[in-house]
């Protein structure tokens, strides 16, 4: 591992891992399907390690993402 | 992506023993210089230089207590210890990879002499970012500011290397997030969260329609269209009945035609009686011939006889008048036929002078009382031949005032249907509202539904995260353990130790005796620890350099002579390990031989002052720091 960028993608894929499977393991977001659970996580992974995102710009495609996901198991009102 | 970053030039302004100067990290092709040596004599402005670009990156509350670099050490020493002007420190860095001066990111702190907080100021090319973002950018270069127990370790010195020996612990290990940098993302997702938060509390406020009254008025809405509809057949029906009886006469006109018929029929009565009243009686009409007679005679000039004043000469008196030939043979006949007649005497004859202008007086009423009698009866029939016989007058206005109560009953009947109506469109606009509101309601509750879930999603995102967070520091702990013994394999020339980290009672790096297990604990100051100081700096440095590499760090790792107690030939893999592992590296020391030490340097800046009190300025700056 000579490289930091090669060190760096490590990084960020060890911390890639560790979410998805803390996303997984969560007894909310465990609910959704596989498939928005990994755009979701898609979501969060082009971040990492990123220079800083506009907030403006995060607040929007986080709002589109939930927009698209399926909530339809997750708990809501009674 | 960006991943690292080289240091083009560094403009310093009012830092410490520095008035102006700006010194440039570029050769002379403007090539970058990757691997950098910084000398100079003691007190000639090494330290300043890696103070300003710390300085630039953290700020003034970089460190605490003895450690801290606070305000007034930044004040150059002719101010006397109070602020005279602006100071700033701006590092100009540029993305590792394709990328030409266009991408370069200026980086600029000031502190302000009238201002109490630095300011930052991030531009790249043309675009100059606000303080929220450019805090952003510092954050991500640079890592959080190292308050102790943290910071991104990319500037290695002794007071790091002490820090780093006494926080590296899986507590104080928040660090290893700073590469991450998911800030952003997790303020954005708390503002989410609390959007949906106040969207439920609003909704919450709301107080929601009756719709319990629903039921109630449905029935009393079906209750009166069943009387309106009721109400409107009886409309219909007596319209109907209106408009086919409607009357001829008006009332009025009936009144009238009452009156005119009930005056007639009164006039005839009148008449009537009049005519009853006048009527002649036998006697009197023997007296009315007499004074007939006698007032014709009279006329005529013919003398009446004594003679003739006896009763029942009645043949007499018209063969007289024959005589005379001044009358008919009617006349005379009917006085003929007098004398046939009992109780018609001409006694009266002769003196009937007297009685003739009652007589005449009594005609003219008679005469009055038949025309009347005649001119009613002709009225009446001719009422009658138009139809308004008593009998029909009485139907007309019988019919008349059912017509009339018809009419008021019509009148009264449309008012209570216009009140029902309204009363009717009152019930319907309220259930309409309630179950517009039941609609709005129905909306609101997905709404708040959508929220609950959408929260419910934000607070899994985030535990997962802060849980990811945790679990990626120990792993990390973990990771940079064992690249402590990486480096310490690599740079260690000696093999007698190994690093190893002791848990409890309090964790720290220690070393193992590979001979004998014997454990040696990292030496911070002389009374401390068992190890060597050459071999607590090297577990140390490897410690930083593990730590570094862990943390992302994005600059170029910057070795400020810290090795003082290391052997040359480790010294010299050190050097060359850095260089070639992490390809950015800048030693600062003092010592000539040190600084030949690394292989692949791409150039040596030396600093130098000729007397320690002079400021470096904007004439001197050249010379201060030169390349060779």
């Amino acid at each position: 591992m000579s490289d930091s960028t090669i060190q760096h993608d490590h990084l960020r894929k060890m911390y890639s891992e560790i979410l998805m499977t803390k996303m997984n393991q969560n007894d909310v977001l465990s609910q959704l399907t596989d498939e928005d659970l990994q755009t979701l996580h898609r979501e969060l992974t082009k971040w990492f390690g990123a220079s800083p995102p506009e907030t403006v710009r995060v607040r929007n495609d986080l709002k589109r993402i939930l927009s698209k996901l399926s909530l339809d198991n997750i708990p809501g009102v009674d | 992506m960006v991943d690292r970053y080289n240091l083009i030039s560094l403009r310093v302004h009012n830092f410490m023993g520095v008035e102006q100067s700006e010194i440039k990290f570029t050769d002379q092709e403007k090539n970058l210089r990757k691997v950098m040596t910084i000398t100079g004599h003691q007190g000639g402005g090494k330290s300043t230089i890696i103070f300003a670009i710390q300085w630039c990156a953290y700020g003034t509350s970089i460190g605490a207590t003895s450690r801290r670099l606070s305000r007034t050490r930044l004040y150059p020493g002719k101010w006397g210890g109070k602020q005279l002007g602006d100071i700033s420190v701006t590092i100009r860095l540029r993305p590792v990879g394709d990328y030409g001066p266009d991408s370069d990111i200026f980086c600029k702190r000031v502190l302000h002499e009238d201002g109490e907080l630095d300011s930052l100021q991030v531009t790249i090319g043309p675009d100059n970012f606000d303080e929220i973002e450019s805090k952003n950018y510092f954050r991500q270069i640079f890592g959080k500011p190292p308050q102790i127990e943290q910071g991104a370790m990319w500037v290695i010195r002794k007071e790091e290397m002490q820090r780093m020996a006494e926080t590296i612990t899986k507590t104080k290990s928040s660090y290893f997030l700073d590469f991450m940098n998911l800030d952003v993302p997790l303020n954005v997702l708390s503002e989410l969260k609390s959007d949906n938060d106040n969207t439920i509390e609003r909704i919450g406020r709301k107080n929601w329609p009756s719709v319990h009254q629903l039921p109630i008025l449905d029935a009393s809405r079906n209750s009166l269209r069943d009387v309106i509809r009721e109400d409107k057949m009886e409309e219909e029906k007596l319209i109907k009945w209106i408009n086919e009886n409607k009357p001829q006469k008006t009332q009025k006109d009936l009144q009238e035609a009452k009156e005119t018929f009930d005056k007639a029929k009164q006039k005839f009565v009148d008449a009537e009686k009049s005519l009853s009243e006048n009527r002649l009686r036998r006697d009197e009409l023997v007296d009315l011939v007499n004074v007939l007679l006698s007032a014709k005679l009279d006329s005529s000039g013919i003398p009446v006889e004594p003679s003739f004043n006896s009763k029942y000469d009645w043949e007499d008196i018209a063969s007289y008048l024959e005589k005379t030939r001044r009358f008919t043979p009617n006349v005379t006949n009917s006085i003929k036929e007098l004398a046939k007649s009992s109780g018609y005497d001409t006694s009266g004859l002769l003196d009937r002078q007297e009685s003739k202008e009652e007589w005449i007086a009594k005609i003219r009423e008679l005469r009055r009382a038949l025309n009347d009698q005649i001119n009613s009866t002709n009225e009446i029939r001719q009422l009658e031949s138009i139809g308004l016989t008593q009998e029909n007058l009485q139907e007309i206005s019988r019919t008349n005032l059912e017509f009339e109560k018809k009419t008021k009953d019509l009148g009264k009947l449309s008012e209570r249907l216009s009140q029902n109506l309204e009363k009717l469109s009152g019930i319907e606009s309220e259930i309409k509202k309630i179950r517009r509101s039941e609609t709005n309601e129905s909306k609101d509750k997905i709404k708040l539904d959508l929220a609950e879930r959408q929260n419910n999603l934000l607070n899994g995102l985030m535990d997962s995260i802060e849980e990811a967070n945790h679990q990626y520091k120990i792993d990390l702990l973990s990771q940079t353990i064992k690249r402590v013994k990486y480096f310490w394999d690599i740079i260690d020339q000696r093999r007698e130790y190994v690093p190893l980290l002791i848990e409890t009672p309090t964790p720290q790096f220690a070393l193992e005796n590979l001979s004998d297990s014997s454990v040696r604990y990292v030496q911070l100051d002389s009374s401390t620890g068992t190890a060597s100081g050459g071999e607590s700096q090297l577990l140390l440095i490897c410690t930083c350099l593990a730590v570094s590499e862990s943390s992302g760090a994005k600059m170029p790792i910057i070795l400020d002579d810290c090795f003082t107690d290391v052997d040359e030939p480790t010294v010299k893999k050190l050097l060359s390990t850095v260089s070639e592992h992490f390809n950015s590296l800048i030693f600062v020391t003092n010592y000539e031989a040190k600084a030949k030490l690394i292989q692949n340097n791409d150039g040596v800046l030396r600093i130098s002052r000729d007397h320690v009190d002079t400021y470096v300025n904007a004439k001197n700056s050249e010379n201060w720091a030169k390349w060779e």
